[in-house]
């Protein structure tokens, strides 16, 4: 995976280490190890050892009850002729591009607006605030809201709208789902994408503008590319989250106590349901396996992502 | 609720990392000119998506004093009475007042603990200038792509054999629950305050040592305090990311006495097969869990947003 | 390397601390509350949350049971997923002596892979007060002998307690229809009065596929006889679905939703919603489990007289087979109290401790010698009057979740004609098998 955002080892050169080695030098490689352990064996712990044995789970068939029997690469075999593992994958991959993309515009588009207006911090933290709360409320809520006889219908009804469309309706229900997606991470990434361009020196607008520029020339020539870096992390950002996406799903489209309808599943739900579903079988092979593979997904996509959105950064 | 209207610009001017500060060159000045018709539009649009964000929070806060048959009939009215027994109820015999109690319990001390893991790797890591240590922060910033749903089942097995061996109850207990937190959170706090130590200055540390002190102590006694506010952060960060955890706690916390608020809350979803659905306490519950996060982002929202988005407007 | 040693010492140090603070803030271990003191004791993992009535009785009968016998019952309300949490405890050798759970649940998760202890001399067991009463004299056996075994060895792996049924339930005080109706015809007669007279017929939430295919099963049921269900999903090659009564039960489904007879905006709404608009009076049927007069009470229009009949048939030679839920205990064979845990159920068997199922928690007994509550009295009767069933022919799990329920939604949301459904599901569930391997 790419690495985003770190500056990695910056500020000093470790270059040529040996040289000058000061006191305070000595002291810290003396801590080095000490300072380092506590967390390196967590990880450790808690990352490297569980992808190691979900790599060896995956190989096997078990119900955490009875022997486990190794079946070689039986359970990815079973995952590709799964029309259930596949629409989770389609599912996920719409949730990366088609929520992202839109999200990237709307971030974009309220950077552009709350540029220079009043008021603009408010509504930055009013914005950001959905990203602070656990998605399944919004579940709840959108539950609630949009029901038949629910407050959206009755206010469609005010204006005149007889016929409102049928947002939960089965087939629809992850379209609204990811609608919620949007409204709930547009106001985090406006956040990013704002704080860069706030950083962008005012006289480039100003040169821009003695040039004849109108804002769309200025979006385009100034400030799309300058902030073009933090756009390709922002990529990033969202392409890790998007993948991990459970909680809003879970209560979504869930009835009582029951699986969320397949079609709205993502790869997290289902690594969910064939481990721990409420259906009885337990499967921690497929479970591990589809965890692989959302795994070799996001690190596929990050890494493509990041060459694409480089090369396109030097076309401008 | 309208504390958020009465109190409002949370100071997130400087959303920028605290990195060594290049040149700020700032465009305030005279660009309030001219608001294109466009221009109209978009603000019109985001004032009413404010309304909208700031209405669900009034709408959740009223609902949550309203009789379940009420807001059946009426999801939008207001209650002539405030239906406080949602609350207790809630509280009392929805299981939500010891989840309360565990997911304060489970949050904090596994935030503390985060942070206290964290700060020194990350302190060495930021400042050593040995080759491991790139290897080692790259380690760390992979961790951060590892979608949670790949270490659920193996770590939930990790979780029951340790708890075979060591008698130590680890499933459905708040314990094992601290401790899974603090080892999924260690990546992000690690990558975080690698950041912050990077952005100190080194002049101090540099005095410190030629005054004699000891490497622990010029980071407990001089590097910590300066670090204060990115401490805080982490802290903060770790506080919502606990605070909203579901997918572990709700394979690792099963009996009522152990569930945290979002498996409450899942719970109590699930209860209304056969004894039905109670909207007002499921949104009395909502209440206690969107609350202390609203509290804290009024509190502290801007340290918040500056950690969430710290370097990477970089 | 020379200063392996500091950093060992610092390491092993800041993990001690960290095992320290666990320690220090109160480390429960799991060897603490088996009452080693010598007293007989055991456990029990119960399905209902603490607060439910349904708790409420059982926890008057283990307060009795400790008082009769001496033996301590440490019970934990893990609620509705407590066999999630047995399976845990499998894992890690916590198993409790006793959990309860309905059939579909407990039989999928334990006894397929045999976890569960044979009921059998159970029901040969007296009840304590009932002068020679054995378990099995007052609990009918046609309630245990439908429940499937899941490929385990053990044919009676549980004792119900409490049973549900799948019914049709109507307001007895209704003008539209007061009689209920007998079979599909006269049903079908009632929705189109229904709708003349400006009331949706049936009530449905259109994501509530579990229930909605209770339609589906059950007229397959009266078209194609017992086990035709599970005959039809179970075939891996997928002929089974070529058969005309598929095809019937198809079209008299696309008959329902072509004639507007299913309550408007059912396609759009998220269970409980048009349930609760049925116990409102905005529709006049509803098949659901025996559950939903205690699920809806409390939005129920006034003088709502909850009534129930069995589903219709749609043929002379029809079966009248009716679904029958059953909740019970079973005994984990990994417990280390399982003669408690039997003693237990054979005490909760008692006409006074479960009859309180029907009293205090309003749901059927096991036992029909006890009287029902009043909101599930034609409930009981039908369960007494008719044979007994499962719903889907005791087929869950995956094969519905994964297999049957996607297609079936597009033919219950009217996306496709029948025709087109049996098609559509015939290549779904033969992909289904073709990927289970």
């Amino acid at each position: 995976m790419a690495t985003p955002a770190l500056p990695l080892a910056r500020g000093r050169n470790s270059g040529r280490p040996r040289a000058g080695m000061s006191a305070i030098e000595r002291s810290r490689r003396r801590l080095f190890w000490p300072m380092l352990m506590p967390a390196l064996i967590l990880m450790a712990l808690f990352y490297l050892v569980p992808i190691i044995y979900a790599g060896w789970l995956s190989l096997n068939e078990w119900d955490g009850i009875n022997q486990m029997t190794f079946i070689g690469a039986d359970n990815y075999v079973r995952l590709a002729k799964d029309p259930v593992f596949i629409g989770s994958i389609i599912n996920t991959l719409k949730i990366l591009f088609i929520v992202g993309i839109i999200t990237f515009v709307f971030a974009f588009g309220l950077t552009m607006i709350l540029r220079d207006m009043m008021g603009k911090k408010f509504v930055r933290s009013v914005l950001f605030f959905p990203t602070l709360i656990n998605a399944m409320v919004f579940g709840i809520f959108a539950g609630f809201l949009f029901s038949p006889a629910g407050p959206v219908n009755k206010l469609l009804l005010l204006v005149g709208v007889q016929d409102p469309p049928k947002w939960l309706a089965q087939d629809n229900l992850f379209n609204m789902i990811m609608i919620v997606m949007i409204w709930s991470a547009t106001g985090y990434f406006t956040t990013i994408i704002m704080s860069a361009v706030d950083q962008i020196p005012a006289y480039y607008y100003e040169a821009a503008g003695l040039d004849g520029a109108g804002p769309w020339a200025k979006f385009r020539h100034v400030t799309l590319p300058l902030a073009w870096d933090v756009i390709s992390v922002c990529a990033v950002l969202w392409t890790m989250s998007s993948v991990k996406v459970f909680e809003l799903i879970l209560v979504f489209g869930g009835s009582t106590a029951k699986a969320p309808p397949t079609s709205t599943w993502s790869t997290a739900l289902y690594v969910y349901q064939a481990a721990f579903g409420s259906g009885g079988d337990r499967e921690f092979g497929i479970s591990a396996a589809s965890a692989i593979v959302s795994l070799i997904l996001v690190t596929v996509l990050t890494i493509g992502l990041r060459r694409m959105l480089r090369r396109e950064a030097i076309e401008i | 609720m309208n504390k958020v209207i009465t109190q409002p610009p949370l100071p997130t001017e400087s959303v920028s990392a605290p990195g060594p500060s290049r040149p700020r060159m700032r465009r305030r000045s005279s660009r309030k000119d001219r608001i294109s018709p466009g221009g109209y539009v978009g603000r019109t649009v985001a004032w009413l998506l404010v309304a909208f964000n700031l209405f669900l929070l009034v709408w959740m806060a009223v609902t949550s004093l309203r009789d379940t048959r009420d807001i059946v009939r009426d999801p939008l009215g207001v209650p002539a009475v405030p239906f406080v027994e949602n609350f207790t109820n809630a509280w009392n015999t929805g299981g939500f007042g010891t989840a309360a109690i565990n997911s304060v319990i489970a949050t904090l001390v596994s935030s503390l603990l985060v942070v206290a893991i964290s700060a020194p790797a990350a302190y060495v890591l930021a400042k050593s200038t040995r080759k491991l240590s790139s290897t080692f922060t790259l380690l760390f910033v992979l961790g951060l792509g590892v979608p949670g749903q790949v270490l659920l089942v193996p770590v939930y097995i990790m979780m029951a054999k340790f708890q075979d061996i060591s008698h130590l109850q680890m499933l459905n207990s708040i314990q094992g629950l601290v401790l899974v937190l603090v080892g999924l959170g260690i990546p992000f706090t690690v990558f975080l305050l690698a950041g912050f130590f990077r952005s100190l200055p080194v002049e101090i540390e540099e005095a410190a040592a030629i005054d004699g002190s000891s490497g622990i102590r010029t980071f407990i006694q001089i590097v910590l305090p300066l670090a204060r506010s990115g401490l805080v952060t982490a802290f903060m960060l770790a506080v919502i990311t606990g605070w909203n955890e579901t997918l572990f706690s709700l394979v690792l916390l099963t009996t009522s006495e152990n569930r945290t608020l979002p498996i409450a809350l899942l719970a109590f979803l699930d209860q209304a097969q056969f004894n039905g659905a109670d909207w007002g306490g499921l949104f009395a519950g909502i209440v206690m869990v969107v609350t202390p996060v609203l509290a804290l982002f009024i509190w502290l929202g801007r340290r918040i947003v500056e950690g969430m988005t710290v370097g990477i407007s970089k | 390397m020379t200063h392996i040693k500091p950093w060992l010492k610092v390491a092993t140090g800041a993990i001690l601390a960290t095992s320290v603070a666990f320690t220090a803030s109160g480390c429960t271990t799991t060897d603490a509350p088996s009452g080693g003191d010598g007293a007989k004791s055991m456990t029990y993992w119960s399905m209902w949350t603490e607060t439910e009535p349904q708790a409420k009785v059982l926890k008057t009968s283990l307060d009795s049971f400790e008082k009769d016998t001496g033996i301590k019952v440490n019970v934990q309300w893990q609620g509705r997923k407590v066999l999630d949490k047995v399976t845990a405890g499998l894992l890690s050798g916590d198993v409790p002596d006793l959990v309860d759970q309905a059939y579909d649940g407990l039989g999928p998760t334990l006894a397929k892979t045999n976890q569960l202890e044979d009921m059998a001399p159970v029901l040969k067991e007296s009840i304590p007060g009932e002068d020679g009463k054995t378990v099995g004299d007052v609990i009918p056996a046609k309630y245990i002998d439908v429940i499937p075994t899941y490929g385990g060895d053990v044919k009676n792996y549980m004792v119900p307690y409490t049973i549900s049924n799948v019914s049709v339930f109507y307001n007895k005080t209704n003008k539209i229809a007061p009689e209920a109706p007998k079979t599909w015809d006269e049903l079908l007669a009632n929705c189109k009065k229904a709708v003349d007279a400006n009331m949706a017929c049936i009530a449905s939430d259109g994501d509530a596929t579990w229930a909605n295919s209770y339609w589906f099963d059950y007229l397959l049921n009266r078209n194609a006889g017992d086990g035709s269900f599970k005959k039809l999903v179970e075939d891996k090659t997928g002929a089974s679905w070529d058969d005309p009564a598929v095809l019937k039960t198809a079209e008299q489904i696309q008959d329902l939703i072509k004639s507007g007879y299913i309550i408007k905006g059912y396609d759009a709404s998220k269970y409980p919603e048009q349930q609760n608009a049925w116990a409102a009076d905005k529709a006049l049927y509803y098949l659901m489990g025996s559950w939903a007069p205690a699920e809806t009470q409390k939005y129920a229009a006034e003088g709502f007289d909850y009534g129930a009949f069995n589903f219709p048939t749609t043929t002379a030679s029809s079966t009248t087979a009716n679904d029958v839920i059953a909740f019970g205990f079973a005994v984990p064979k990994a417990g280390k109290h399982t003669a408690e845990a039997k003693q237990f159920i054979a005490y909760f068997a008692n006409k006074d401790r479960m009859g309180q199922i029907s009293t205090v928690a309003d749901n059927l007994s096991a036992r029909p010698d006890v009287e029902a509550p009043a909101q599930l009295a034609d409930v009981a009767t039908i369960l007494a009057d008719n044979p007994s069933r499962l719903p889907s022919d005791g087929v869950s799990g995956d094969i519905t979740d994964k297999g049957f329920n996607a297609s079936f939604e597009q033919l219950w949301l009217g996306k496709v004609t029948a025709e087109q459904y049996v098609k559509e599901a015939k290549t779904a569930m033969v992909a289904y098998w073709n990927a289970k391997g």
